[in-house]
């Protein structure tokens, strides 16, 4: 079976899903330097 | 157990159940029984896909890792949004097209009916034996806390998911798991609240932190390259990222939860909400298990938390040796707790620092002296005591009613686990092996039938498992490591139908078997930390196909 070649869609909220967690990441590393 | 908490945890379980038969009952055919007729919202989904993947043992065993370990294990669920991604784009559109009731069924479109056969198969084998250890683990943890007895507990929960699974399908468990996770962030919210109220009245919040900082508690991130070091902000990146594909993309008892959105629109949405929720959702968690570690530098705490092992050594020829770790413990405590005051107060942190190191590296030794008298003993009692610490701390330390909502928060995160895995169980069986290899011909009445059959089988069976796997040695660890063995392959199948066009299914199919059997044989002979197994399979899934592929189309060319 020959499949039609897939079109991947990016949406706005996957952004902002990554923006998130990257904020995340960053206030995880305040939170351990922040009470030495 | 007081009667105010026998009432709170009958009432709140009971009432799940009940709301959730009766809501739920009568699906009229396998697309309301399998797919909950294509109806929930993309909150329900969300919810859940986070109810599936919490089981009760999350809640028991992470805040005793943040005690004993620190919070680096929230680095795990890292990879989780990159795949949420992914599964958004790439898997959720694919399934959504052909309309599939199983993950599996795309690979027969795609490959063949082999391929789709032998995945399936190897979910059943992971995902049966990983239902029985749902309800066990924490089975095994009450019956040895609460003096409840195991086999009767492990007999409730699995009848009380039946009851509803079996009655409503995937609707059942969407809607119970609503209410399942409303119950358990309430507890948690509750019991985080109380931990922090009962530190001393001197110490503030901010306080806290900072004696957990100075006992290394709030190590949240290692960006260390370091290979056998598990919980790493490079493994939870990249390693994380594949367990996640693996498990949301392509086990059923993850991909149902989404199938049953009302639309494509409303399943992303649905993995999108769990991914802004995960990592802060496994931080907060962890934050709890810190704070109970604060809680314990100001009041006593066992040498080993899980009151079995205690109870054996203290009945046996080594209780005085035990007795007198206990007090060097209480007394090193003491000492902790006068530095953990001088630390809050003064500027110069640095070398309080360093003491309460050196008081923590002697309780560990302490704790570990208490492990080997346990193992003297010779009975077959945990002694790695994580799962027990928060527990402890709840049956210890919460007022009359509370603990009630939080065994009702345990037993809940046990039964969305465990409805999910019943439900997959059951489709992948009716829809993969019974309805395609077995029997086509029948009326959509009998496969309904057969749906709420398979359910109840899958139930029993995991009841058996359950009851069964105090028999083995480190069961939980093998269920792990089984699906480490099994997913990587999966995962690797799964990525060549989508991206790899140009491999066929008898590739496909070789490779995968080569792939199994070498990924065993790394496995046994140890050639990495098991986590690493899924990427080593999925890598070497695709790898083999191509190359099979590849041969076999310059043999035919130079053949014609």
């Amino acid at each position: 079976m020959q499949e039609k070649p897939e079109k991947y869609h990016w949406k706005k909220s996957y952004g902002w899903l990554l923006i998130a967690n990257a904020i995340y990441v960053v206030l995880f590393y305040l939170f351990m330097n922040l009470f030495l | 157990m007081h009667i105010l908490d026998s009432i709170v945890l009958v009432a709140t379980l009971a009432f799940i159940v009940i709301f959730g038969y009766y809501q739920t009952r009568g699906s009229k055919n396998v697309s309301d029984f399998l797919k909950g007729g294509n109806e929930a919202r993309w909150w329900t989904v969300g919810l859940s896909v986070m109810a599936t993947q919490a089981s009760a043992i999350t809640f028991l065993s992470a805040p005793g890792q943040a005690f004993h370990s620190g919070m680096g294990f929230v680095q795990f669920y890292l990879g989780v949004p990159i795949a949420m991604i992914v599964i958004c784009m790439v898997f959720i559109p694919i399934y959504h097209r052909l309309k599939v009731y199983t993950a599996y069924e795309y690979l027969e479109s795609r490959f063949d009916l082999k391929t789709r056969t032998l995945t399936a198969f190897l979910f059943l084998i992971q995902r049966g034996l990983a239902a029985g250890i749902t309800i066990f683990a924490p089975s095994i943890i009450l019956s040895a806390v609460l003096g409840w007895n195991l086999i009767t507990l492990n007999i409730i929960i699995g009848s009380l998911v039946v009851i509803y699974t079996v009655s409503g399908g995937t609707k059942a468990v969407s809607v119970t798991q609503k209410q399942q996770m409303g119950v358990i962030f309430l507890g948690l919210i509750i019991a985080f609240v109380l931990i922090v109220n009962d530190l001393p009245q001197d110490i503030t919040f901010s306080n806290a932190l900072e004696i957990a900082a100075a006992n290394e508690k709030l190590n949240v991130l290692d960006f260390s390259f370091e290979w056998d070091n598990r919980y790493t902000f490079w493994s939870g990146l990249i390693g994380g990222t594949f367990l996640a594909l693996s498990y949301f993309g392509t086990d059923q008892s993850q991909v149902q939860r989404y199938l049953s959105a009302s639309s494509l629109k409303e399943s992303q949405m649905g993995l999108i909400f769990n991914g802004f929720l995960k990592v802060p959702m496994q931080f907060f968690i962890l934050l709890i298990g810190v704070m109970m570690f604060v809680f314990y530098q100001f009041n006593a705490s066992p040498l080993n938390f899980n009151p079995a092992g205690e109870k054996e050594v203290l009945n046996s020829e080594y209780a005085d040796e035990y007795r007198k770790l206990q007090q060097e413990l209480e007394k090193n405590r003491q000492e902790k707790a006068q530095l953990n005051y001088v630390l809050i107060n003064t500027e110069d942190k640095a070398p309080i620092q360093q003491e309460i190191q050196n008081l923590n590296k002697k309780e560990e030794n302490l704790r570990a002296e208490g492990v080997i008298l346990i193992d003297k003993t010779e009975k077959d009692v945990e002694t790695n005591d994580k799962d027990y610490v928060f527990i402890h701390f709840i049956l210890n330390n919460l007022p009359k009613g509370l603990i009630g909502l939080l065994l009702a928060v345990i037993l809940s995160a046990a039964m969305s686990s465990t409805a999910s895995e019943l439900n997959s169980l059951a489709s992948t069986t009716t829809i993969d092996l019974y309805k395609r290899n077995v029997s086509s011909e029948k009326s959509d009445q009998h496969f309904l039938n057969a749906s709420r059959l398979f359910t109840l089988i899958w139930g029993i069976l995991a009841v058996i498992i359950a009851c069964t796997a105090d028999l083995f040695d480190n069961l939980i660890q093998l269920v792990n490591i089984i699906g480490s063995i099994f997913y990587g392959n999966v995962l690797g199948i799964f990525l060549l139908a989508f991206f790899v066009k140009f491999v066929r299914s008898n590739s496909t199919f070789i490779a995968a078997i080569i792939t199994q059997i070498i990924v065993v044989i790394g496995w046994w002979n140890d050639w990495m930390p098991y986590l690493w197994l899924n990427m080593f399979g999925c890598a070497l899934v695709m790898s083999i196909a191509i190359l099979i592929e590849v041969l076999s189309n310059s043999e035919n060319y130079a053949k014609s």
